[in-house]
């Protein structure tokens, strides 16, 4: 394989809706720091693609608060004509509160941005705490389509460590690989979440030919599987954070510094910066200007 | 008082040459340029749609981050990024002028020279019914609301593009100046046909564990129900210094917010930040004004303006 190879982006979004959701759950996870809500749609909500988001707000609004917040799409199933979506998310400041409290309705504007790049080589699924929810996502994607998956899973600690079946999402394709690591060690091997690449069973999957990684997390952690796949050749496709008021291009809040060099697509809006709602969230590692990245 | 139904309640208004077929505009920065949302909803509610701020060249904008949340408002700093001149003749007009409501291309230049050049070109094209010259971003280096916040500046600017163009003119104004209706007098001598007040105020929020700004540039534009108040008190001071029609714009979030503004002398409102909310809250807002016109008893838009502080027909309160 070649060392240039790139990730490509995934689609965007054919179209985005905005309803009102039941919320079905919505808790804090037991023995976590991190909420998780499923909540219930109307059938004709679009099915999103792993990476793809969603801009979640309380319904109705309460007083005081303006925008909603945008979330990773974590499950994903239909069952009576309904869609069901999940999110995991950490209260963190007042929308996040807001959305914790809200416990019959939310607004749900979706689904946003690009999702990872599909590729049908071994997929690498490299996670760094509540980042875990797209490649969640991601994973019960590929063990759809029987694709084995070496799932990385890192956290700073057990209560910030969330696994898919802490979400109930079902067992990886047969042949994958699945290790969890916490720095203070309280749950799985005590380390960074990259220390796992050194498992045997990952690196012979990054070794075979159309190995691709995915990750998502802090920005330094998809910093690091960015130069961890231009070392071994391999593609990253990253799903990025940012300040966001919108969603849907129109505020042009959540720019992220593009990389020097790397080639402008034809598509993209603005020369200087990634627009995460459109252009991403989910980009090629390589494209980022990661010393400058929020 | 006799409430009038929502099928008679008129909702038309005149802004120089150019008529609306209601006063609720969507206001620059909050609509992309107005085709971004055509697809997805009906703008055919709308009175009009205000573009990004379009300027000579294509601007990058600010570094991130580009917005924070506060209470009841948003700070931005954008920083006019835009596709530019060229792009927006090119790639946007042609799809603006399909749109079933009003364009008004809003334009923003660092000198008189800048805007005139603007407008000189967009004369050349069709899809848009006028202008909005943005005289107040306060998110810019160069060219941003303290350059223009000089009266006699802002009257030779306004005369030198009024005599470029007969479509209609608003100069939009800044609200961070010591005498509002100073700058709107000097915009309305200049030969404007209508007034857009209030950009946003300045403010910035600090995160205390970083010891750093929130905003990448230090400072930006607050927006929002929470500038609602503010707003208000400025339309009401310059509607009732100028002659020329008020577009009020300030936290309008509700069609009762909207009303609120055309009592205290607006002739139209811009709906902005509540966009991001939704982006059907202009059109929203729109469609729920007959009925609480007809409910309230106004019969019509242009008659309600500037009349805080009358009492309502047949009503016996004082």
């Amino acid at each position: 394989m070649s060392a240039d190879r790139v990730a490509v982006t995934g689609a965007p979004a054919a179209a985005w809706v905005e309803r009102e959701a039941r919320v079905v759950a919505n808790a804090l996870l037991p023995g976590k720091r991190h909420h998780y809500a499923v909540v219930e749609l109307a059938g004709d909500f679009p099915d999103p693609a792993p990476g793809q988001f969603a801009m979640l707000g309380p319904s109705p609004a309460p007083p005081g608060l303006l925008l909603k917040r945008p979330m990773s799409v974590a499950r994903a199933w239909r069952e009576a004509g309904r869609l069901y979506l999940g999110f995991l998310y950490t209260v963190v400041g007042a929308g996040t509160q807001a959305l914790a409290r809200a416990s019959e309705a939310w607004t749900v504007l979706g689904p946003l941005g690009r999702g990872f790049a599909e590729t049908d080589g071994p997929h690498i699924l490299v996670a760094g705490g509540r980042g875990v929810a797209p490649l969640v996502l991601l994973a019960e994607e590929c063990a759809r389509r029987g694709e084995p998956v070496a799932f990385l899973n890192g956290a700073r600690t057990a209560c910030e460590l969330i696994a898919p079946e802490d979400l109930a999402a079902g067992p990886f394709a047969p042949g994958s690989v699945s290790l969890v690591t916490t720095e203070d060690g309280s749950l799985g091997r005590r380390g960074r979440v990259l220390d796992a690449l050194d498992d045997a069973r990952v690196a012979a999957l990054l070794a075979r030919p159309g190995a691709t990684l995915y990750s998502c997390g802090p920005h330094g952690l998809l910093a690091a599987v960015g130069e961890v796949g231009r070392r071994h050749g391999v593609p990253s496709s990253v799903a990025l954070e940012a300040h966001m008021a919108c969603g849907t291009g129109i505020c042009r809040s959540c720019v992220i510094p593009r990389a020097e060099g790397v080639p402008v697509p034809a598509a993209a809006s603005n020369a200087a910066y990634i627009l995460a709602c459109l252009d991403g969230p989910c980009v090629g590692a390589e494209t980022v200007d990661w010393e400058h990245a929020p | 008082m006799t409430p009038s139904t929502a099928a008679s309640v008129d909702l038309e208004v005149t802004l120089g040459p150019l008529r609306l077929r209601n006063p609720i505009v969507a206001a620059s920065g909050t609509f992309g340029y107005g085709d971004e949302f055509a697809a997805r909803l009906d703008l055919a509610g709308l009175g009009g749609v205000v573009t990004k701020t379009v300027t000579l060249e294509p601007r990058a904008g600010n570094p991130p981050h580009r917005i924070v949340e506060t209470p009841a408002g948003m700070l931005n700093s954008i920083g006019l990024e835009n596709v530019g001149l060229a792009a927006f003749r090119t790639r946007k007009l042609p799809r603006l002028a399909e749109l079933p409501c009003a364009v008004i291309a809003s334009l923003g230049g660092e000198t008189p020279d800048e805007l005139a050049r603007l407008v000189s070109a967009l004369e050349e094209e069709e899809g848009h019914a006028g202008y909005e010259i943005n005289f107040s971003c306060p998110n810019v280096k160069a060219g941003g609301a303290r350059y223009w916040a000089n009266a006699k500046l802002l009257e030779e600017t306004c005369a030198r593009l009024r005599a470029l163009t007969r479509r209609s003119l608003w100069a939009k104004l800044s609200p961070n100046v010591t005498d509002p209706s100073e700058m709107a007098r000097a915009a309305e001598a200049g030969g404007a046909d209508a007034v857009s007040v209030v950009n946003t105020f300045v403010g910035t929020a600090v995160d205390l564990a970083t010891r750093s700004f929130k905003l990448g540039r230090a400072s930006g534009g607050l927006s929002g129900p929470a500038i609602k108040p503010m707003a208000l008190a400025q339309v009401y001071e310059v509607s009732g210094a100028v002659r020329i029609p008020v577009v009020g714009m300030g936290g309008i979030a509700s069609v009762d917010d909207a009303l609120e503004f055309l009592l205290v002398g607006a002739s139209a409102v811009q709906v902005g930040t509540a966009h991001f909310l939704t982006p059907v809250a202009g059109a929203r807002l729109a469609a729920d004004l007959p009925r609480r016109m007809g409910e309230l008893g106004m019969r019509s838009v242009r008659e309600i303006v500037r009349t805080v502080g009358t009492a309502p027909e047949g009503s016996h309160a004082g």
